[in-house]
């Protein structure tokens, strides 16, 4: 719970250093198109997924955690940008104002992978 | 756990689903041109213009009579088009046959490439799905360009050299036939097809007699007729490139790469990046980078090359008639060869990792393809309104243009044409100046500015002008503007017709000489 806590405020704060990195820029994610949007989410999901479970768990292994990393970030970019009417993460985010789109899309998509990064953890634990 | 998918499920078992969804696709093809509204895009009348006087004269060129100019693209396109003219078949039916025909085998022909790169099913149906319910491919299939031709022969193309990387003792034959058909469709053809030759060569650089074998065919099926079709072009129009090419040349412009980079963002890169992760995982797990094969390693470059030169080259060109993506669709088997590798590497990788990993994986994989289903489906609305769009305007603008021009000119009056210089030539028959730049020499390689094209339009002194508004002010462009506001032209040209296309903002205007 206190790993699932901590990828969540992970992926919060990341994207919005993200953002922040952005505006300095003078960039936002609607001039980086929906290619931005995955890239974000997947980059969030597959920190937010990492660091934590590398942390806070002595039975992972480093190879593990960029396992899931990976696997959590793929699925964030590809459920960020799919573009079904029940699962368009990129027609919601567009619909938010500058960068909350860059906080919404880790955010949602970490939620959305969370059923995805404990297999690693997992595999991990029984070997 | 490790999944052990030569048994659970069976490779057999993959192998079926991956006929059955490219069967699917290939029907939701078939469907999707049933409901395609019936039109022709302007360029395509062109080609049928010079199948026609090839056909009936003897004559490859746009006018029967002054200095020949070879203003189409394809050669291939119009050969077929001229055979079906002595046939007495309308040369626009052939093209139009040709593009669906193009069409309905490129999701066998990628099953076959994938057959022939040995990649494990259902890799060749990942990137056949995304293919084939690209809404683009409607468009051109039945526009009667190349476009559907091209990417078929590309296809067909990387099957041979696919095969002819099998061995030393591999046919090259067919690899050479191939890559010379696909110059003659498209000149930038001959970059994957050098390209493709040069990775045989490559491949069999330590078996002298491998080699010498390979260049006698490759000799015998690309380079002696290229070399035959290259002097004879030089001889008939005094260039190495159709005048296409010179007519578009431009500045630098990333129109192409743009185009490229939307089909791409829409099909290709959520699998791209899915394939990449699953092979990323593998390196991961395993602890050291996978290795592609050989084979697929000189394609993967082949494509790339490809691919590079092609927009080399298309950065100096202006894309004209550029509906529907069509100049990067020409990039496809490429884009599609470098997709089915990476397909091909990320479903071997899920064979190799742990039960849930590769499940998870494999799930990513399907919702990449089908989200690159979605899109493509979702644009499908767009192109049906696209090319119904077009066919009103036709009707709308070009056929009174032509009834009038029959009515009222004699059928050895000169039209001047600017710059559409499809539908009106081809069916009034009569001689044609193409402003378009596309059949003219002059106008293409040597007038750089308005002036030139005014001095030109009055030495040449033309019965009819046809000219397009590009907006409700403005005419085509500048020199239109200065030929039309011409005091020579106030008084000797009237308007007799305008036709306008006010949803689109354009109109087309007629005028006539009044005296010489």
């Amino acid at each position: 719970m206190r790993a699932l806590s901590l990828s969540l405020a992970g992926a919060v704060v990341l994207a919005l250093a993200v953002a922040a990195a952005l505006d300095v820029m003078g960039a936002t994610t609607v001039a980086f198109g929906l290619p931005g949007c995955g890239a974000a989410a997947a980059l969030g999901a597959a920190q937010a997924t990492m660091w934590p479970a590398l942390l806070l768990d002595r039975r992972v292994t480093t190879r593990r955690a960029v396992v899931g990393g990976v696997v959590a970030g793929t699925a964030a970019f590809a459920l960020g940008r799919a573009p079904f009417g029940w699962l368009d993460l990129g027609a919601l985010a567009a619909g938010l104002p500058g960068e909350l789109q860059l906080v919404v899309l880790p955010v949602v998509s970490t939620l959305a992978v969370i059923a995805v990064w404990p297999i690693a953890l997992r595999d991990s634990a029984a070997r | 756990m490790v999944l052990a998918w030569p048994k659970c499920p069976p490779t057999r078992v993959w192998a079926a689903v991956e006929a059955v969804v490219i069967i699917a696709a290939t029907m939701y093809v078939i469907r999707g041109l049933t409901r395609a509204p019936s039109w022709t895009v302007d360029d395509a009348w062109i080609v049928a213009r010079y199948a026609d006087n090839l056909a009936e004269h003897g004559r490859l060129s746009w006018n029967l009579d002054g200095a020949p100019v070879e203003g189409f693209t394809s050669l291939s396109s119009t050969l077929v088009a001229a055979l079906a003219s002595l046939l007495h078949i309308a040369p626009v039916r052939a093209l139009h046959a040709l593009g669906l025909v193009a069409l309905l085998l490129s999701g066998g022909l990628l099953f076959v490439l994938g057959r022939a790169l040995r990649a494990p099913p259902p890799a060749a149906a990942l990137v056949a799905a995304a293919h084939l319910t690209m809404a683009e491919h409607i468009t051109h299939a039945t526009s009667g360009l190349e476009t559907e031709p091209f990417i078929a022969l590309g296809l067909a193309v990387l099957i041979a050299l696919a095969r002819a990387l099998r061995g030393p003792r591999a046919s090259v034959l067919p690899l050479a036939i191939l890559a010379f058909v696909l110059t003659m469709t498209r000149p930038e053809g001959a970059a994957p097809s050098v390209a493709a030759l040069a990775a045989v060569a490559f491949s069999r650089r330590k078996d002298r007699a491998a080699l010498r074998r390979a260049a006698r065919s490759a000799a015998a099926g690309f380079g002696v007729p290229m070399l035959v079709t290259l002097a004879s072009r030089y001889l008939a129009y005094r260039a190495l490139v159709p005048n296409t090419f010179f007519a578009k040349h431009s500045d630098w412009n990333a129109a192409h790469l743009r185009d490229l980079a939307t089909i791409t963002d829409r099909h290709f890169i959520d699998l791209a990046v899915v394939c990449g992760a699953c092979v990323l995982v593998l390196a991961v797990v395993r602890g050291r980078t996978p290795w592609l094969p050989r084979r697929e390693r000189l394609i993967a470059v082949v494509s790339a090359f490809s691919l590079a030169v092609v927009a080399l080259v298309y950065a100096r060109s202006e894309p004209i008639m550029d509906y529907a993506h069509r100049f990067a669709m020409h990039d496809l088997p490429w884009v599609e060869a470098l997709c089915l590798i990476a397909s091909t590497a990320a479903v071997r990788a899920l064979r190799r990792v742990r039960a849930g990993t590769a499940l998870a994986l494999g799930a990513l994989l399907g919702l990449a393809t089908a989200s690159a289903l979605v899109r493509g489906l979702g644009e499908l609305p767009n192109e049906m309104t696209r090319m119904a769009v077009y066919d009103t305007s036709t009707a709308g603008l070009y056929r009174p243009m032509v009834e009038w021009i029959l009515a009222n000119t004699a059928p050895n009056a000169t039209i001047a044409v600017y710059p559409d210089a499809g539908i009106i030539p081809y069916q009034t028959k009569r001689r044609a100046i193409d402003f378009g730049r596309l059949n003219d020499a002059y106008l293409a390689r040597e007038a750089h500015f308005p002036e030139d094209f005014v001095a030109y339009f009055f030495a040449r002194d033309p019965d009819v002008l046809v000219v397009s508004q590009r907006d409700t002010r403005r005419l085509w462009d500048e020199a239109a503007e200065q030929i039309v506001s011409d005091r020579r032209f106030q008084e000797r040209y009237e308007l007799v017709l305008r036709r306008d296309a006010p949803a689109e903002g354009i109109a087309l205007m007629l005028y006539v000489r009044r005296t010489r």
